[in-house]
């Protein structure tokens, strides 16, 4: 995360507005790790942090996703689903699964309107007619790398509860899953902002 | 549900989620991979079929303009020869100074329709251009006009002339021609400067003038075929060109065509 975070910090100033966007949601990730170590140390929890986090990661993909997306910049559709997705979760927060416990179904329905968001994406990728160098176009390699995070995950936020309710510690293995499943998320976002400009100068 | 049924059916599940991903973005790379492929084909196919549409309207062009010279020197010219021939011998018989003087005049215009039917039957011939090359077509070119308009005409050179294919020069004189025809019926210039710029890399004809000018937005709204004529043939030899010009301020038109990577095409050992 760190790695990436500096990857895109470095590339910054050459970025379009949705990988800025990109970036900042990279480099809001690493800070509320950091957050979340340390209010893990001193008070034995951080899930009221992981929960308040998810609404910004969300609404920062959305935004993402708005910028990448030509259907939805024309109608700011990304903003619509960030606003709807947001006021479930809290709505969520307040009645279901309060601050102190993990808000998997806001999680859940999180990772269902990034992976329907990308897969919109990949398929307003295909329609555009122009001749576009997928292997060369930084947002297609973003889009899949928050795909295959996201698809990875999802099983994930629908069970975890109930997995470390009825499993406990032996659950372990989930959480080394999602582990991995970052660390490769993130240095694939970390190549794509070093081969950015590169990427960019191709397609122009 | 039995919680040991749950483990593998997680580790299932996210596997055969993981799978559809990279299946997902091998199938995408590969499609628009193939959607371009078939996209350049496409163009290419429409580019082939354009050039070949012009190729034939300048070759059209081209045979119609050497067929005009040709019977503009071969018919034309040799009854106005005729004609002036016999004039001389009227003059002979001229009985008195006034006759002899107005049969001298008529000689006189005779022999100048002769003199212009000579250049316009040359700058029209293909043949010609080919054998004597760009520079010395221009120049002939734009000493006809500096003798028949009284129009101050320029040409400079800078760097060393490379011979272009023959049949690009043709286009470019053609070009050159175009331009001048256009100053001379509507611009009311006065000057006309003429750059020819030869580089390794390109080639650059830039032609100036202090007429009237333009509004360069509304070339193509223009009723004549000129600037089309010009820019079809600056497309066919591989060049650009482009018109600048302000109402009152007279116009630049320059074309540049790259000659590098085009060097087959352009260059020529037997032009000129």
């Amino acid at each position: 995360m760190l790695f990436a975070s500096f990857c895109s910090v470095f590339r910054f100033h050459r970025l379009d507005s949705a990988s800025k966007i990109l970036s900042l949601l990279i480099c809001c990730g690493f800070v509320n790790e950091i957050a979340a170590y340390f209010l893990a140390k001193m008070y034995h929890t951080n899930i009221a942090l992981y929960t308040i986090y998810s609404f910004i990661e969300f609404a920062l993909l959305c935004l993402y996703f708005n910028k990448v997306i030509d259907v939805f910049k024309k109608k700011d559709i990304g903003l619509y689903i960030a606003f709807i997705g947001i006021s479930l979760g809290i709505v969520n927060t307040v009645y279901i699964q309060h601050l102190n416990t993990l808000n998997s179904y806001y999680l859940l329905l999180e990772s269902l309107l990034v992976i329907g968001m990308s897969l919109f994406a990949f398929f307003r990728m295909l329609l555009k007619h122009d001749s576009l160098n997928l292997y060369k176009y930084p947002h297609f390699w973003f889009i899949s790398a928050i795909l295959f995070f996201w698809n990875i995950t999802f099983l994930s936020w629908g069970v975890y509860n109930y997995i470390y309710q009825k499993l406990g510690k032996s659950a372990q293995g989930i959480n080394i899953t999602l582990m991995v499943v970052s660390i490769a998320t993130y240095c694939c976002f970390a190549i794509v902002f070093l081969l950015y400009p590169k990427m960019k100068s191709a397609n122009e | 549900m039995n919680d040991q049924y749950i483990i593998p059916l997680f580790v299932a599940g996210s596997l055969l989620l993981t799978l559809f991903t990279f299946f997902l973005i091998a199938y995408l790379l590969v499609q628009k991979n193939k959607q371009n492929a078939y996209q350049v084909e496409k163009h290419k196919m429409i580019f082939d079929h354009e050039k070949n549409i012009l190729k034939a309207k300048i070759e059209e062009q081209e045979n119609t303009m050497d067929q005009i010279s040709k019977e503009l020197h071969d018919n034309i010219k040799s009854v106005l020869g005729f004609a002036q021939m016999t004039m001389y011998n009227i003059a002979a018989l001229a009985t008195n100074a006034e006759q002899a003087d107005l049969i001298d005049k008529t000689n006189g215009i005779i022999g100048d329709v002769i003199e212009n039917l000579h250049n316009i039957s040359h700058s029209l011939n293909s043949n010609f251009i080919r054998n004597i090359g760009l520079i010395d077509s221009i120049e002939k070119e734009l000493a006809h006009v500096r003798l028949s308009k009284k129009m101050n005409c320029s040409i400079e050179v800078i760097g060393d002339p490379i011979a272009l294919n023959p049949e690009t020069e043709i286009h470019i004189f053609r070009i050159a021609q175009e331009v001048i025809q256009n100053c001379v019926k509507h611009a009311n210039a006065t000057t006309l400067n003429f750059t020819l710029e030869y580089t390794a890399a390109r080639f650059v004809m830039k032609i100036s003038d202090n007429g009237n000018g333009f509004d360069k937005n509304k070339i193509f709204a223009m009723k004549g075929l000129g600037f089309l004529n010009m820019f079809q043939r600056a497309r066919y030899v591989g060049g650009t060109f482009e018109v600048d010009s302000t109402p009152a301020e007279g116009s630049t038109h320059t074309l540049t065509l790259n000659l590098e990577g085009n060097g087959t095409n352009n260059k020529s050992s037997d032009s000129r």
